[in-house]
């Protein structure tokens, strides 16, 4: 049980129009095993996340999460649902939401749904959420108004209420200062233990890396290699 | 106050219902087009109605049928065409847009047909309605009202971060073509009733004043369609007391709104400190 590959990749290429981004890239990911991702800025970190997510096409290669291939959009939707994703911090929209709003939407296809509004269920699983990842004092607060670190503790929380096997993180601790650094490190080995997550993380501090993973792999020319 | 007369003539009292509807229902989307960066888009539609309305005059249709139609054949293909351009929604919208114009002036030309007399068609007036045009006004205002209704999560997450929410499975796409749609079915609506130059008025400036003062898509929408109602049914009955145009009243009552928001918006910011 503990050697089966949940996200298996193999031979992928990929990238956007004529702009090859990854080339012949294999990748395994065990169950309950945290992997590490480091490598430049514009290596292809984060299209790699949107290759298993199947938010763009391979455009050669195998891609499967947990057995499922990204074929159609029933079978993406199907892997989608196996996968919490906490994205890289964008810079924030013009649209207003509270920080219980930005977490019940990771409810969406488990809790609730088209025509099927949230539950008193999915309201109480919120609020567990939120005091799980240390921030249910900002319960009704605008997101686009807390600081970085609470920004990616919502980030968090709406990855880990959909209670998916699979975690991706997209750069969970750049642009916070040091202090807000080692709390969501903490916080990640905590609930990684919690939730018997498998999970991958892409970092540019090969510290923080360290801190969090049990393998590293670096993303160059196309590639993951062993370092 | 017989300066108030009016409300008893039938022809007052329609394009009071419609400005109504219009408020109401329409300048929710405007939301939406802020929201989802459309404002090039939004113009893009207006330059492909110029066409559909051309084409409409050569084959011998109604120009506002052959505008809708354009209007609406180019927001079902907006959306996946920048898909499959790969570029952003707001890029595709300059390239419809300035390719149709060339194609309209050309239609124009080849057909004799003056391009002033097309441009007429969308200086429109709220007066000139028909009855079957405020039954359509008032249908799309429901309609969309139900949309905001129904799928009001699904909206506020694609309005909040398409890529996060085609991640969670919600299908943003199809969500935010349906969206363009009906923000071209409004627009090509909404110019009829106040003329193509100050479609922004209807359908932009409430929303802007909503975004101002709101704390979540709930609220913005709520505020959106109230400035939107004020503005609509405001301009109108002040056009109508004081002998102004129509679509000119409704744009300053909308400007108005906007800076009333900004007011206050920065006077509780301030008290707040
Ligand atoms: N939507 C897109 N369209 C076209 N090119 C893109 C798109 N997204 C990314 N790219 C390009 O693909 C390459 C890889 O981008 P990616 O975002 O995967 O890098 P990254 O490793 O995540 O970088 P960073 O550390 O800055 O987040 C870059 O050269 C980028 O310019
Ligand atoms: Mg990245």
């Amino acid at each position: 049980m503990t050697h089966q590959a949940v996200v298996e990749i193999k031979n992928l290429s990929a990238g956007y129009g004529h702009h090859q981004v990854l080339q012949q890239l294999d990748l395994t990911l065990r169950h309950g095993e945290a992997l590490g991702i480091a490598g430049q800025n514009g290596a292809g970190k984060t299209t790699l996340f949107k290759i298993i997510l199947g938010l763009l096409k391979p455009q050669k290669g195998r891609v499967s999460v947990l057995g499922k291939t990204p074929d159609s959009a029933q079978t993406r939707r199907l892997m989608r649902r196996q996968i919490g994703y906490v994205p890289q911090l964008q810079t924030p929209g013009k649209m207003p939401v509270c920080v219980h709003d930005a977490v019940m939407m990771g409810r969406w296809g488990k809790g609730f749904g088209f025509f099927r509004r949230p539950t008193e269920d999915d309201r109480r699983k919120v609020s567990e959420i939120l005091h799980e990842v240390g921030i249910s004092h900002k319960h009704w607060q605008e997101v686009n108004l807390l600081s970085g670190g609470e920004q990616q503790k919502v980030s968090i929380g709406r990855a880990l209420i959909r209670e998916a096997p699979i975690l991706l993180m997209d750069e969970p601790t750049t642009y916070l200062d040091h202090g807000s650094q080692a709390e969501i490190i903490e916080l990640i080995k905590t609930i990684r233990l919690k939730h018997e997550l498998s999970l991958i993380m892409i970092s540019h501090d090969p510290e923080h890396l360290e801190a969090m993973s049990d393998r590293i792999l670096l993303l160059k020319n196309g590639r993951l290699e062993e370092r | 106050m017989p300066m108030l007369d009016f409300l008893t003539i039938p022809l007052f009292q329609k394009a009071l219902i419609a400005a109504f509807l219009s408020g109401a229902g329409l300048s929710l989307l405007g939301v939406v087009i802020l929201n989802l960066n459309l404002t090039t888009i939004r113009f893009a539609l207006m330059h492909i109605g110029l066409l559909g309305a051309a084409v409409a005059m050569i084959l011998g249709f109604s120009p506002l049928v052959g505008a809708v139609t354009g209007i609406v054949i180019a927001s079902l293909l907006l959306g996946p065409a920048g898909d499959f351009l790969n570029m952003d929604t707001g890029v595709s919208g300059v390239l419809f847009m300035t390719g149709s114009l060339g194609l309209a002036f050309l239609i124009f030309y080849k057909a004799g047909v003056p391009a002033m007399d097309a441009f007429a068609l969308f200086s429109g007036s709220i007066l000139a309605l028909s009855l079957f045009e405020v039954w359509v006004i008032g249908a799309l205002a429901v309609l969309i009202i139900i949309v905001f209704c129904l799928f009001y999560r699904e909206i506020q997450m694609v309005l909040y971060n398409q890529e996060l929410a085609e991640s969670l499975g919600v299908p943003a796409k199809a969500i935010r073509n349906a969206l363009l749609l009906l923000t071209g079915l409004a627009i090509g609506v909404n110019i009829r009733m106040v003329g193509a130059l100050l479609i922004d008025a209807a359908v932009l400036l409430p929303a802007m004043a909503a975004l101002i003062l709101a704390k979540s898509l709930r609220s913005a929408l709520l505020l959106s369609a109230l400035f939107g109602i004020v503005s609509q049914v405001g301009g109108v009955t002040f056009s109508m007391a004081y002998d102004c145009p129509s679509g000119a009243s409704i744009t300053l009552a909308a400007v108005l709104m906007v800076i009333l928001s900004a007011v206050y918006g920065h006077v509780t910011k301030k008290i707040r400190k």
